[in-house]
């Protein structure tokens, strides 16, 4: 195993050893991926609890308001948002569901007027609706709700 | 000893394309399978419709070939203290829990859904919700089979597949409401230990409120972050 020849059986064993990663790289790459879906699914639990949120805070009542719009109303109006709403909103979801969240507010040229929690991570899933609102300067604005997982 | 290194290294090399081979093979007769083998898939779709239907529809009751109404808990009422199963088993299409605008819209129309806010209360308890949770009623209704025949009723089952389901309202902290759950048990217990049955499931889940607990028009913000529910779907 000295001189010329170990010096070739370890270029062979470097060579096999470099081919042999590389087939089985490409391998598990090539492979289907199977546990894609869950992980949509994940998110899509995530989208719809979002979606759930927003709908009830937005329900409607008979004088054609909800919570959700007499809130940004309010906010926009007096340029002061209460946080109240969704310090128990994310009480709920942290304890409950270990579920963390952020609100923002935007106007209809997209800049944010409002903005709650902590920023939202690459990954966490957001939801919006539009809310109308009367005798302030714009008749609509977005409220979009991002969660993710603890 | 030179060419004895390249000959190894031509066998490696014809080895790695043979697996290569291989793989490339399998992978496209795999992914072939793919639609037919995904239960897991198959599962958390089945659970995510299920829960989708119950929160956001209001449930179809046949009326006449043209007219199909989602005040199904109220005619099942009517139909059951009458002793008429026969016209439950037959005209009850779909159920869901969602409440109807009747009041806010009626000149748009009266059947305008609400999703996430769900019918629960009324009088004689016969709610949706109620109503959905009421085993005892189901059986008479459909006897031995009810759990099949529920099924159906929430777009679960088909003529190709059978599934097995437990549905609940739960509160946020997990713990159930009132009896609101129904389907097949979701625990087992041997040896005083407590197993949980289903071994491959999907689960999904929708928040709610029911208007037992809410009423939008006097309840305050604090009313309503606690009288947040979760439904809970499993499939198996």
């Amino acid at each position: 195993m000295y001189g010329k020849e170990g010096q070739m059986y370890t270029l062979e064993a470097l060579i096999a050893a470099l081919i042999i990663f590389g087939v089985v790289t490409f391998a598990i790459a090539a492979s289907p991926q199977f546990g894609t879906e869950t992980k949509e699914f994940t998110s899509l639990q995530l989208k719809k609890y979002a979606d759930d949120i927003l709908e009830i805070l937005d329900l409607e009542r008979v004088d054609h308001k909800s919570l959700l719009s007499e809130w940004v109303e309010s906010g926009i109006k007096n340029n002061n948002f209460d946080d109240t709403i969704w310090d128990n909103v994310k009480d709920n979801l942290r304890r409950n569901l270990r579920i963390m969240m952020h609100v923002e507010v935007l106007n209809p040229n997209g800049i944010i007027v409002y903005s709650y929690g902590p920023p939202p991570p690459e990954g966490a899933v957001s939801s919006f609706r539009v809310v109308p609102v009367k005798n302030v300067y714009h008749s609509a604005y977005e409220v979009r709700l991002y969660l993710w997982y603890v | 000893m030179k060419s004895k290194g390249q000959v190894s290294v031509d066998l490696l090399i014809a080895v790695s394309i043979m697996v290569l081979t291989i793989t490339m093979a399998s992978y496209y007769v795999i992914s072939a399978f793919v639609p037919y083998s995904g239960r897991d898939i198959d599962l958390q779709a089945s659970a995510y419709r299920v829960a989708m239907i119950l929160s956001e529809d209001g449930g179809l009751w046949y009326v006449s070939p043209n007219l199909l109404e989602s005040n199904w808990a109220e005619k099942v009422k009517e139909y059951y203290l009458k002793g008429d199963t026969n016209t439950i088993q037959q005209c009850l299409k779909r159920i869901g829990l969602a409440n109807t605008s009747t009041t806010y819209l009626t000149k748009l129309s009266y059947e305008v859904k609400i999703p996430c806010y769900l019918n629960g209360s009324s009088k004689y308890n016969w709610s949706k919700v109620n109503v959905f949770f009421n085993v005892t009623l189901w059986e008479q209704i459909w006897g031995d089979n009810w759990k099949e025949e529920l099924a159906n009723l929430i777009g679960l089952n088909s003529t190709v597949k059978r599934y097995r389901y437990n549905i609940s309202i739960c509160y946020m902290n997990g713990s159930i409401v009132d009896n609101w759950t129904i389907g097949y048990p979701l625990y087992m217990y041997r040896n005083g230990e407590k197993i949980f049955i289903p071994k491959e499931f999907g689960k999904f889940e929708r928040i709610v409120v029911v208007d037992s607990d809410y009423n939008p028009d006097s309840d305050s913000s604090d009313d309503l972050i606690n009288s947040l529910r979760r439904l809970v779907v499993y499939v198996w």
